[in-house]
Order: structure tokens, then sequence, then C-alpha cells
């Protein structure tokens, strides 16, 4: 068994690359719903009786396209979002987060004022740095006002 | 019924941070025990693990008395991967310790029926009694191993209550 040994210079080209890529292909803006904090601590809260406050934070460069799956009676559209990681680390950065614990605290994704379901995170690699993450998403049922 | 379910989950609630202090979750930027009702939280691909998910049901109403009675279902939920120092081989014990905690909060079978639309809460003068819990087979999906276990709320419906 062999390992590699050669020494790489970190440096943030598989980003600058993904970012001209998103940005070459849309570059959309989309935000992440998070709660606001420090958190509602009321039993109100914990019973759906008070609103959370929440706050969207704007990410981008994204790309935001249809995943193509077999069309399923009554079954919501699943999304693909692909998003910089430059984008998420600064914004886990100012929420002293990591991008996962980020993306589980989310309420969901707002995408032109529609809000919708993360169900899967993937973040691809290149020597040893995530470049962007992909998210698997689906839109939220009608809410009643 | 609406106060009945809210006073099962404070209750249950309020047991647990007594039992076990350190099975707390955070939520929504919020430090709190580790139970939570699946209806009143954003939705998640997932159940949280090692944390208990109380999922309401079936409902029956007995309207043969001088006071409607009705039974509510609930299901409560929970799993477990383990713990990253046992490599998740502890999961079995940890699925147990559960199993133990949550038939601990279960009784005393009763608590007071309160009114949480008001602030403070104030008693509604009944109580909320429900029967011993079935616990459900343990199912294993890869690494996680979970359990539901019912259990039937029993609540007195007041004239105008919710």
């Amino acid at each position: 068994m062999s390992a590699d040994l050669s020494t790489r210079k970190p440096n943030r080209a598989p980003l600058r690359v993904a970012d001209a890529l998103l940005r070459s292909l849309g570059g959309a803006s989309i935000c992440l719903r998070l709660p606001l904090a420090p958190g509602d601590k009321s039993d109100a809260a914990q019973i759906g009786l008070a609103a959370p406050a929440v706050l969207d934070v704007p990410l981008a460069p994204a790309l935001f396209r249809k995943v193509r799956v077999p069309m399923q009676e009554g079954q919501p559209t699943k999304y693909e979002v692909l998003v910089s990681a430059s984008a998420v680390a600064a914004v886990a950065g100012e929420w002293m987060a990591s991008a996962d614990s980020l993306f589980q605290m989310a309420m969901g994704l707002v995408i032109a004022d529609k809000l919708y379901l993360i169900e899967a995170v993937a973040a691809p690699e290149l020597f040893g740095q995530t470049y962007l993450y992909r998210l698997l998403v689906r839109e939220t049922r009608p809410q009643s006002q | 019924m609406q106060n009945a379910k809210d006073s099962f989950y404070i209750a249950l609630r309020n047991r647990l941070a007594v039992l076990n202090p350190a099975r707390m979750m955070t939520l929504r930027g919020v430090q709190r025990p580790g139970i939570l009702t699946e209806e009143a939280e954003a939705v998640s691909a997932q159940i949280a693990p090692d944390v208990f998910v109380l999922r309401w049901t079936g409902l029956k109403a007995d309207l043969n008395l001088p006071q409607p009675l009705l039974q509510l279902d609930c299901e409560i939920h929970y799993t477990t991967s383990g713990t990253q120092n046992s490599a998740g081989m502890d999961r079995g014990r940890q699925l147990e310790g559960m199993d133990a905690e949550l038939l601990s909060i279960v009784a005393p079978f009763s608590t007071a029926k309160m009114d949480y639309t008001q602030a403070p809460p104030v008693e509604v003068g009944t109580t909320v009694f429900w029967n011993q819990p079935a616990f459900g087979p343990a199912t294993t999906i890869r690494d996680r191993v979970e359990r539901a276990v019912k259990v039937s709320i029993f609540t007195y419906q007041e004239q105008g209550e919710q």
C-alpha cells in the first residue's frame, strides 16, 4: 500500500474556479433561513404558539436547477442547489458554526420568495478543500395565511 | 384538546429535565431538554438523533358522557447511532437508556391540564391522564436503531375549551 506524500501548497484555486463557474452559469443569490439567535426560550415557542423569529442570510453565487427524477403523483418537485463554499464559509464564520451545523440549523432555503426544505447536503472536495455545497431541496406545501 | 397535547408535552419535558439534565439539544438557537413535538417544529428530513419526538396521530371521542372524553394517540419516536467514543457500537445500550428514561418520565400517568395560550398559563381544572406505554420493536436502519412507543392520552373536553 502506498501513500501520496507529495507536497501541495494549499491555495484557494478550487474555490475560485467553482465561484467563477457558478457566476458564469447564472450566479443567482439564495437565502438561508436561520432562527434568530438567541432563540425564544418560552413554552409558547415550543408548542407552536409563538411565531419563530428568523433571519434570511443571502448566499451567492449559487445555481438552482430542477433535479431530473421520475415524476410521481403528489410528490413535490425536487431541486438541486449548488452554492459557493466561500460564501458558506463566510456565513458560518459569522455564526461561529461549521458549515454542517449551519445547514442543520437552517429552517430551509428562500429562493425568489419561496421556501424550500433541505433534504440532503453534500460537500465535494478537491485537495482537501470543499469548493461548493450541493443541496437537495424540495418545495414546501402551500401554507395558509 | 390542544391544551391536553401541550400539557402532556410540558409534563414530559419537565420530568426529563429533572431525570437526565444531560439529555439536551440545541434547536432554533436555544438549548433545551431533548424532547420536542414534531408538529410544532420546523420540518426535517430525518428524526433528530438522541431526542424524544412526539407525533400526534389518532383521535377518538366518547360523547355519551356529561363531558366529552377524548382519546389522543401519541407516538414517541427516538433514534440513536451510539456514541463516537464507542464507534457507534453502543447504540443498543443508548437505545436501552432512552427506553428506561421514557419509562420513568411517563410515570405518574397524569398531569394537570393547563391553558398555555394565556400568560402565565392557567389551570383548566381537570387532569390529563394516559395509559402505560406500548413499546414497538427496535428497528435498525443502517447505523441507526430506532423505536416508536405508543401512548393514549385521555382528557375531558371542557366547555369552550380549545
